[in-house]
């Protein structure tokens, strides 16, 4: 008995032995010379041919590793901007296949530009195809490309950074000081897009064209007046449903953003009747809605508190004068209301709750909502708004008085 | 005894804290969102509720019968023939229940970080291990598990501590939109997780301390309702009900949002190490119970030899059960708590009960062993 086991034993252990040996390694190797990583996707829709093309920046190995001794391979840039078709998403992404050497590798995505077309028609697809793949990962940033396609985002040229996927995220990190567009994860848009009561909003980025002003080196012989094509952020891209509804300005782009809370930096002017301007940085604002049911109306209550310092002034009035502050928090105040207002006119326009109204009369009431919620984006064509705005200005900067004073 | 190992209270309860949470921490948000919606944390709660309920009346069981399992014990009061059946019925119970295990690790690991890999070598290697662990008995188990429980809790704290600035408490309103019977539905597949505490029967006469049996469940219970409901109100308040019950495995999105600094970032490879940590430990359980209940069935001797042939048969099982995954969700979400849950988690132990208190069996104190 015991030496049967003894036997047992010592052929499972041989066994397992043998077993480890011959699976060194893990099945799913991808070593990095056969993976390229992805850092940049663009989704398009072309309706004539109903076909997605699917536009991606792919690190170009070469590109980036020479850099430091003045930039890789002479003509060859470190992203390669690869497109590839195909009938739905995935299989436009699958059919890069015939053209890239090395496998996709895509969960170092940080880019997702969404062309104006894809945005109108083919939402759903995208959504299921961000969420299903297992390599995507849904805190990366997505855009719409206004009145173009994300190919064409993509391919504009750089000013600061060496691909236009970097640029985009430094540009959404520093745009916050102004507060022209929001930020979106994907995870917010998607979120949005399947709450009752709210609809997506997503930052625009626009392809502008300028004239190049001739070159001073005459070695470059660069021809005179060539078209150099850059990219912008402003506005925002709001959604119906999953359907591309239209865009926001900049003033309701931050209108959008005060209520959201998420107005970092907005630089505020409230025009003084000798034509001098105060500009005021927000240094922290909050929002808080407040929906009322009341018999066959729908009121809210947007309430915004906002904090500031005075960034710059040229009015001749005494700052340090409590008077001249308060009447500058009142016109800034107003100024906030106008923002909000118009924001809520697009949303009324375009039958789009991307301010999230239908949300917050969910919370206060899901039996009363519940009544309401058929045909809630024709509904908010009668919701109430009323908008209250406390501003409080903090600090001066670094002088109170205007230096330069009246006789 | 067929077992010389005694393991104490504390290992136990962590035992079984291992094997209900292991699989239920990666399905029960969305498993319960589906259902409850917003509401899906109180899902977990009344789940908790529910599985004191039932550990309670089970223990109760074990404690007229501290000497014994439940396969002993149901010859004693059902008579042999009847007392056999059920015992072939929880012999086939955890088998099966352990296949269904195993075929999650494997899908899980295939679905989300190696789709290449064939199924089969995830599921033979998690039944190696856990053929391994049975053999050198209970006791190394339980005390192999409390250094593993550290593992897997912490790394659990960890991602909650690293979320906590994700979270937004409005994701939880409105409160009871619909009445508390979604929140009820959303409790049933859980609940049925927590009824997995039968298998303490199978270990309870190696406890030291059997007079604290109590414990051992209704604590583990409440470790393990913690940590779900922390599971829950996580993912819940990062992405929302609605995107929560679209995700097959919440915690694996959850965790990929952690970024510290730009540093610290993408160590969702972190949920493969407790998923099979913690799976080990649920597939060694549930192994043990199988192997000893087939040995004391047809009343073996020693129960190591039965260890590497079911071990095979539950690889076999677990490769043939189930076609894909949506079989085995479906299984999983529809069938299996309506079948476990009326049968081995509480409709038998409940009659066991009943039956063993008109026939007058077993003790009705526990004995104080004092030298075990």
């Amino acid at each position: 008995m015991c030496q049967i086991k003894k036997i047992i034993k010592n052929i499972l252990t041989g066994a397992i032995i043998v077993f480890l040996l011959l699976n060194v390694g893990c099945w799913d190797l991808n070593e990095v010379e056969d993976i390229t990583l992805m850092i940049a996707t663009g989704f398009d829709f072309q309706p004539e041919e109903e076909l997605i093309s699917y536009t991606s920046h792919l690190i170009r190995p070469a590109g980036l590793a020479g850099e430091e001794e003045g930039g890789g391979a002479p003509g060859v840039g470190p992203v390669w901007i690869s497109t590839s078709t195909g009938k739905n998403i995935f299989e436009a992404s699958l059919n890069l296949a015939a053209r890239s050497s090395r496998v996709l590798f895509e969960a170092h995505t940080r880019i997702i530009v969404v062309g104006e077309e894809l945005a109108r028609q083919r939402v759903n697809e995208l959504v299921d195809f961000l969420i299903r793949r297992r390599e995507q990962r849904l805190n990366s940033w997505i855009l719409v490309a206004r009145e173009g396609t994300a190919a064409e985002v993509l391919q504009a040229e750089t000013e600061l950074e060496d691909t236009v996927s970097q640029e985009i995220e430094g540009i959404l990190d520093n745009q916050q000081r102004l507060s022209t567009a929001p930020r979106v994860q994907v995870r917010e848009f998607v979120s949005s897009l399947i709450q009752p009561g709210k609809d997506s909003f997503v930052p625009v980025l626009e392809v502008r064209e300028e004239i190049q002003p001739p070159e001073e080196d005459l070695l470059a012989a660069q021809p005179e007046g060539e078209t150099k094509k850059y990219i912008v952020l402003q506005g925002t891209a709001v959604f119906s449903g999953d359907k591309l509804a239209g865009y926001l300005t900049v003033p309701e782009t931050k209108g959008l953003l005060w209520v959201q809370g998420e107005v970092g930096r907005a630089v505020i002017i409230p025009e003084k009747p000798d034509g001098g301007q105060v500009t005021v940085f927000i240094s922290r604002a909050r929002s808080s809605l407040e929906p009322k049911f009341k018999e066959d109306k729908l009121k809210i209550k947007i309430e915004i508190e906002t904090e500031g310092d005075i960034g710059s002034s040229n009015i001749r009035e005494d700052i340090s004068d409590p008077l001249v502050i308060e009447k500058l928090e009142s016109k800034l105040a107003n100024n906030i209301k106008q923002e909000v207002l118009l924001a809520f006119d697009k949303s009324q326009e375009y039958q789009s709750d991307f301010l999230h109204l239908g949300a917050a009369f969910r919370r206060e009431d899901p039996q009363k909502w519940a009544k309401v919620k058929e045909n809630w984006r024709q509904n908010l064509s009668e919701v109430e708004v009323e908008v209250r705005v406390i501003t409080e200005l903090r600090r001066t900067g670094l002088t109170t008085d205007p230096v330069i004073r009246e006789e | 005894m067929l077992e010389q190992g005694k393991i104490s209270i504390r290992q136990a309860t962590l035992l079984m804290v291992l094997t209900i949470l292991a699989t239920a921490i990666l399905f029960l948000p969305s498993i319960a969102t589906v259902q409850a919606g917003q509401e899906a944390w109180i899902s977990a709660l009344i789940a908790t509720a529910n599985g004191i309920i039932i550990s309670l009346l089970v223990v109760t069981l074990m404690r007229r019968f501290p000497e014994q399992t439940i396969i002993q014990y149901s010859e004693d009061i059902l008579g042999k023939f009847l007392g056999k059946i059920v015992g072939l019925g929880y012999f086939w119970f955890f088998l099966h229940t352990n296949a269904i295990i195993i075929r999650e690790f494997g899908d899980f690991l295939v679905a989300a970080f190696m789709p290449k890999t064939p199924l089969i070598v995830f599921n033979s290697m998690i039944v190696i291990l856990a053929v391994l662990a049975i053999r050198s008995g209970l006791e190394p188990l339980g005390r192999l598990n409390e250094w593993i429980f550290i593992l897997f809790s912490s790394i659990l704290i960890f991602f909650t501590v690293f979320l906590i600035h994700e979270m937004q408490v409005e994701n939880f309103l409105p409160v009871l939109e619909r009445g508390i019977v979604p929140a009820l539905k959303g409790a049933v597949t859980p609940t049925s997780w927590f009824g997995e505490i039968i298998l303490l029967s199978m270990i309870f006469p190696f406890l030291t301390q059997p007079q604290r049996g109590y414990r051992v469940a209704i604590g583990a219970h409440l470790i393990v309702g913690a940590f779900l409901l922390i599971g829950v109100v996580q993912s819940v308040s990062i992405f929302g009900p609605e995107l929560v019950s679209a995700f097959k495995f919440p915690i694996i999105q959850t965790v990929r949002l952690i970024s510290l600094g730009e540093f610290l970032e993408r160590i969702e490879v972190l949920i493969m190490v407790i998923w099979v940590a913690g799976v080990f430990v649920k597939v060694s359980v549930f192994h043990y119970a199988t192997v000893m209940s087939a040995a004391q069935l047809f009343n073996l001797t020693d129960y190591r030899p039965l260890a590497i042939p079911l071990g095979i048969l539950v690889v076999i099982l677990s490769i043939h059960l189930f076609q894909g995954v949506v079989d085995l969700v479906e299984f999983l979400s529809v069938t299996f708590p309506v079948y476990a849950l009326s049968t081995f988690e509480v409709g038998i132990p409940a009659l066991l009960l009943v039956i063993a208190l008109i026939r007058g069996k077993g003790a009705k104190n526990v004995p104080n062993k004092k030298n075990n």
